[in-house]
C-alpha cells in the first residue's frame, strides 16, 4: 500500500506542476488561478485577446461568481471584439482556499483586483487595455479599487452597473422606492396584502438600520422587483445557460453554492461600507447604466456617484426596461452601450 | 491538528499490520462525474453471530462486524483541483447469510488539494511568480453507507464486491465548510 500511495502522489504532483504555454488568438480560453495569502481565485479569459482589449467583470454579491455574466449573448458580441475577464473574487465561485475568513476584507479584496491586473499584463502584454465592467456589490469593491493609490491608472474605463457604493444611502433609497411602489399598487389595487406588509415594514424601520433590516430591505427589493415583473423585459434563458454551465463542467456546483452561505457572514461586515467621502478621486471615464425598476440598487444611487466623481468624460444610461441587472433584463441595448464606450476610449 | 489527524492516521497503520485478519480494498472513486480511485486496508475489530427470533418466529440469523479501516483515495476535477486524501475510521457492517452486507463507515482524516490550474501569486516585495504544486491542506470527515455481496460466505472465494456513497466534509474551507459526495464502486480482498 505504501508504494500506491507513493504513485498516487508522485502522479498528482505530476498532474499538478503546470508548464502553460500561453498563446494570444482572437479566440483564447484560459483559466488561471491567484494566490493572494490564503486564498486562491479562478480567472476565467475568454474571446479576442489579439485585439489587447479586456473588459474584467467584476462580480456582485458578495459571493457570486464572474462566469454568470457569460451567456451566448456576450460570447457572439462581446468575445468576438474583445477578451472577456470572468473573475472570481476571494471566497466566491470557484475560488479555494484554506482557513481565511480574517483576510475576507475589501482591502484585501481590492489587493487582488491590483495583482490580477499585474497577471493580465503578464500573460497578454503590458500594452493591453482594460475596461472594468462592475455590478451591483461589485459596484462598491469597484469603487474602492478606484479611490485606492493610483489604480485607476490601471483601466481605460469604468462601467458602473446598478452597483451600489454606499451601503447606508443604499438601504434608504430601496426603503422610499418600496414605499413609492407599495402605495402606487396599493391604490391600483394589485396584490395589496403583499405590498400592504413591505409598506407597513417600511414604515416600522425608518433609519439607522441594522444588519438584520438591510437584509430584509434587500429581500423585499428583491420581492417588490418580481411583483412587478410585467414591467421587465427579461431574456429568460439564463437558467438554461447556467445548467449548461454545471454540465459542461464550468462550474463546481457544491463549491459555488457553499461559498454563496460563507460570504452571509462577510455581508454583515459591510452593513456601513461607503466609498461616498472618496468617489472625488475618480478621474478616469466612466459608464454608469441603471435599471429603472432596480429596487436592489435604485438609480439615485448611480445619480449620486455619477455627481460625485470627478471625471470629466463620463455619462450616465438608464434602461426604462430592466430592474437590477440591465446585462440581463435589456441585453442588447445594454451591451450596445458598453461596444460604444470601449470604442470611444480605446487607443488601439 | 493536521499532524495531530496524521499521527492518527500512522498509528493506525501500524495496528493494521500487526492484525491477523484483513481486507485490501480497491474502488473506482468518482466524485459526481469526477474520476478517481481509492484503495483501502479493513482489520476486524469484534465479530459477532447474531440470531434473533421474530415476531412470526422465523429466525434472522446475521454476522455483525466492527472493521478498523485505512484509506488513500483521490479524484480529479479538471480545471479545479485534484484532491488526495486519506482517512481512518470505524465500518460498521452487517452481512446476511446469503453473503449481502450493508455498511455504515464514519472516517476522519487530511486532505491535500492541488489546484489544477497555473497559479501566480507574488513575494512579499510584490514580485509575480508561478507557484507550482498550490493547494492546501484540510481536515476532512468522511460519513458513508453502501452495500455489497461477500463471496466468502458462501463459496471458497476471498472477495468481497461492493458499493458505497460518501460524503466529504472539509473544515475550515475558505469562510466556511466544503461538501462533496464521491461514489464508490470496487472489490475486497480478503488477505488472510
Amino acid at each position: 500500500m505504501k508504494q500506491i500511495i507513493i504513485i498516487l502522489i508522485a502522479l498528482l504532483f505530476l498532474a499538478a506542476c503546470h508548464n502553460e504555454e500561453i498563446t494570444i488568438t482572437n479566440n483564447v480560453s484560459d483559466h488561471f488561478y491567484i494566490k493572494n495569502g490564503l486564498n486562491s481565485s479562478m480567472v476565467r479569459v475568454n474571446g479576442n485577446a489579439a485585439s489587447k482589449i479586456f473588459l474584467l467583470y467584476i462580480h456582485g454579491g458578495p459571493g457570486g461568481d464572474g462566469f454568470s455574466y457569460r451567456n451566448s449573448y456576450v460570447e457572439n458580441n462581446i468575445e468576438n471584439r474583445y477578451a472577456a475577464v470572468y473573475y472570481d473574487q476571494r471566497n466566491s465561485g470557484s475560488s479555494q482556499g484554506a482557513n481565511n475568513i480574517e483576510e475576507l476584507t475589501l482591502e484585501n479584496m481590492v489587493d487582488d483586483i491590483e495583482k490580477l491586473i499585474t497577471v493580465l499584463k503578464y500573460r497578454y502584454g503590458n500594452d493591453i487595455e482594460i475596461f472594468m465592467l462592475a455590478h451591483s456589490f461589485g459596484g462598491l469593491l469597484s469603487s474602492g479599487f478606484m479611490t485606492t493609490n493610483d489604480n485607476q491608472q490601471l483601466l481605460k474605463g469604468w462601467i458602473y452597473v446598478d452597483g451600489a457604493h454606499d451601503y447606508p444611502m443604499n438601504d434608504s433609497l430601496t426603503r422610499v422606492h418600496l414605499i413609492n411602489a407599495g402605495n402606487e399598487q396599493i391604490t391600483l389595487g394589485k396584490k395589496v396584502t403583499e405590498w400592504q406588509e413591505i409598506v407597513d415594514y417600511c414604515n416600522a424601520h425608518p433609519n439607522n438600520f441594522n444588519f438584520k433590516e438591510s437584509m430584509k430591505y434587500n429581500s423585499m427589493a428583491w420581492k417588490a422587483m418580481s411583483y412587478l415583473k410585467d414591467k421587465s423585459s427579461t431574456n429568460g434563458n439564463d437558467d438554461d445557460e447556467l445548467a449548461i454551465a454545471i454540465i459542461e463542467d464550468k462550474i463546481p456546483t457544491t463549491a459555488y453554492a457553499l461559498n454563496i452561505q460563507a460570504n452571509a457572514v462577510f455581508a454583515e461586515k459591510l452593513i456601513h461600507a461607503s466609498y461616498s467621502d472618496y468617489l472625488h478621486k475618480v478621474t478616469l471615464p466612466t459608464l454608469v447604466i441603471y435599471g429603472k425598476n432596480d429596487f436592489v440598487c435604485p438609480l439615485e444611487l448611480g445619480e449620486a456617484l455619477f455627481s460625485s466623481i470627478s471625471s470629466t468624460d463620463k455619462e450616465f444610461v438608464l434602461s426604462d426596461i430592466s430592474g437590477h441587472s440591465p446585462m440581463d433584463d435589456d441585453r442588447e441595448n445594454f451591451y450596445n452601450h458598453v461596444i460604444r464606450f470601449i470604442e470611444e476610449h480605446t487607443e488601439l | 491538528m493536521i499532524k495531530n489527524l496524521l499521527l492518527f492516521g500512522a498509528v493506525m497503520a501500524l495496528f493494521c499490520m500487526k492484525a491477523n485478519a484483513q481486507n485490501l480494498k480497491l474502488s473506482y472513486n468518482s466524485s459526481l462525474i469526477y474520476p478517481g480511485a481509492k484503495v483501502g486496508y479493513e482489520v476486524p475489530l469484534t465479530t459477532k453471530n447474531i440470531e434473533k427470533i421474530k415476531r412470526s418466529g422465523k429466525k434472522k440469523i446475521f454476522t455483525r462486524e466492527k472493521l478498523l479501516s485505512v484509506n488513500a483515495a483521490f479524484y480529479h476535477h479538471k480545471n479545479y483541483h485534484d484532491n488526495l486524501y486519506v482517512t481512518a475510521g470505524i465500518s460498521f457492517r452487517r452481512t446476511k447469510p446469503s453473503g449481502f452486507f450493508f455498511e455504515f463507515s464514519p472516517e476522519l482524516g487530511v486532505s491535500r488539494t492541488f489546484i489544477d490550474g497555473t497559479t501566480y501569486t507574488f513575494d512579499d516585495t510584490d514580485v509575480l511568480k508561478i507557484h507550482k504544486t498550490n493547494g492546501y491542506f484540510y481536515p476532512l470527515l468522511s460519513v458513508g453507507g453502501g452495500f455489497g455481496y461477500d463471496f466468502s460466505v458462501k463459496k471458497e472465494l476471498p472477495v468481497a464486491a461492493f458499493t458505497k456513497l460518501n460524503i466529504l466534509t472539509s473544515y475550515p474551507y475558505n469562510s466556511g465548510f466544503y461538501l462533496r459526495p464521491t461514489f464508490e464502486l470496487g472489490i475486497s480482498y480478503k488477505l488472510k
